[in-house]
């Protein structure tokens, strides 16, 4: 797994966290944004994740996958500070006109840190 | 026209531990395509929608043995026009698991689904079968989506066979895996049929197995006469679809 971007733990909010485009390395197929709780306030869309793909080297952007976390849910194994993870899976390996951008979206006050990833 | 997939679709989408609301793709379709979007979750519903605001169908499974934490689904819309964004909308919790839009060409643009055929693998068997799939058209779209549970990153090790991949997520990010895949058949009803195969699975689960199909838009062309036909048009007919017998109306004459 190759980390590209991380975003150090820290209270923040409300605020919008912008994601730059950055180069995915060529040859990987997946491509992650994780963004790791440690306390999940009771809410409507406490949380909005977005990512988004470009394949040549930044001029469009034709993929985008965008999530709305609710606050206060737990994960189906018990664990509220589970990380919330959203990527893609690429239909061909990464070239060198690959890129990622995205955006995290906080509604309200949340200690959070955030990565992103390929493999 | 034949079916045929239109391109790869957009890149498959991963989730986990996202919570109910909408899993939004953004990615613009061509007018007129069957769109699928197939993929996993472990939600109690599934439902999807579009910026078109065009009907979808559902059709799932959820796993049978076990915990039942596992549902596969194949959502379709018929005919589409174009569209920018589809979106995926869960329940029930934190969700784990995945989706895949595609688009088709040549899919009947109304009542296409024929029939769908579920399964269930057995505990902790890291093979289990889709069961037979037996569709109306013999040029029909077969679709089939499966999942399973397990503690470990490995791929789906399926031999595809005729089949062609659509996606497949072996828990890398997820906790639970999940495969799709297609065939187009050729002048054969089949019965159509696969062993799924993700070595790692959970002992306390099973496999979930679902194929769904749908028929194709051909329509089987049938001779029709403007004027009389010659005898030697018939001839060359004839030579064309093989062995025949014809007799004349007497008006013909």
């Amino acid at each position: 797994m190759t980390v590209l971007l991380t975003i150090p733990r820290a209270v923040r909010g409300p605020l919008t966290v912008s994601i730059p485009s950055t180069s995915v390395p060529a040859g990987l197929t997946q491509v992650m944004l994780t963004v790791n709780r440690f306390a999940w306030p009771v809410g409507s869309r406490v949380l909005t994740l977005a990512l988004e793909l470009s394949f040549d080297g930044g001029s469009t952007w034709p993929m985008k996958y965008a999530s709305a976390l609710d606050g206060g849910k737990i994960d189906n194994k018990g664990n509220p500070d589970a990380p919330s993870r959203i990527g893609f899976g690429l239909n061909s390996p990464s070239d060198s006109q690959t890129r990622v951008r995205g955006q995290i979206v906080l509604a309200v006050s949340l200690d959070c840190s955030a990565t992103v990833d390929a493999t | 026209m034949a079916i045929a997939r239109d391109g790869t679709g957009a890149t498959k989408i991963l989730w986990e531990a996202v919570g109910n609301g909408g899993q939004v793709i953004t990615f613009t379709t061509t007018a007129s395509r069957h769109l699928v979007v197939s993929g996993e979750s472990n939600s109690p519903a599934v439902t999807v929608a579009d910026s078109g605001s065009g009907s979808w169908t559902v059709k799932s499974r959820i796993m049978g043995v076990g915990t039942g934490v596992s549902r596969v689904f194949v959502a379709y819309r018929e005919g589409a026009a174009a569209v920018t964004t589809v979106t995926v909308t869960l329940s029930g919790g934190t969700n784990y698991g995945g989706a895949k839009l595609d688009q088709f060409t040549g899919v009947k643009t109304s009542g296409s689904f024929e029939s769908e055929t579920t399964a269930d693998g057995t505990t902790a068997s890291a093979t289990f079968g889709s069961g037979n799939h037996t569709t109306t058209d013999p040029n029909a779209l077969v679709i089939g989506a499966a999942s399973g549970d397990d503690t470990s990153t490995a791929a789906w090790t399926t031999t595809l066979g005729s089949w062609t991949e659509l996606a497949q997520d072996g828990n890398a990010t997820t906790s639970l895996p999940w495969q799709t895949i297609y065939q187009i058949a050729v002048g054969s009803t089949g019965p159509y049929s696969l062993t799924w195969n993700y070595p790692p699975m959970n002992g306390s689960y099973a496999g979930v197995s679902l194929l769904v199909s749908f028929a194709s838009a051909v329509v089987t062309p049938v001779a029709t006469y403007a004027n009389t036909p010659r005898d030697d048009e018939l001839i060359a007919l004839g030579s064309v679809l093989g062995p025949y017998s014809w007799v004349k109306p007497q008006s013909w004459f």
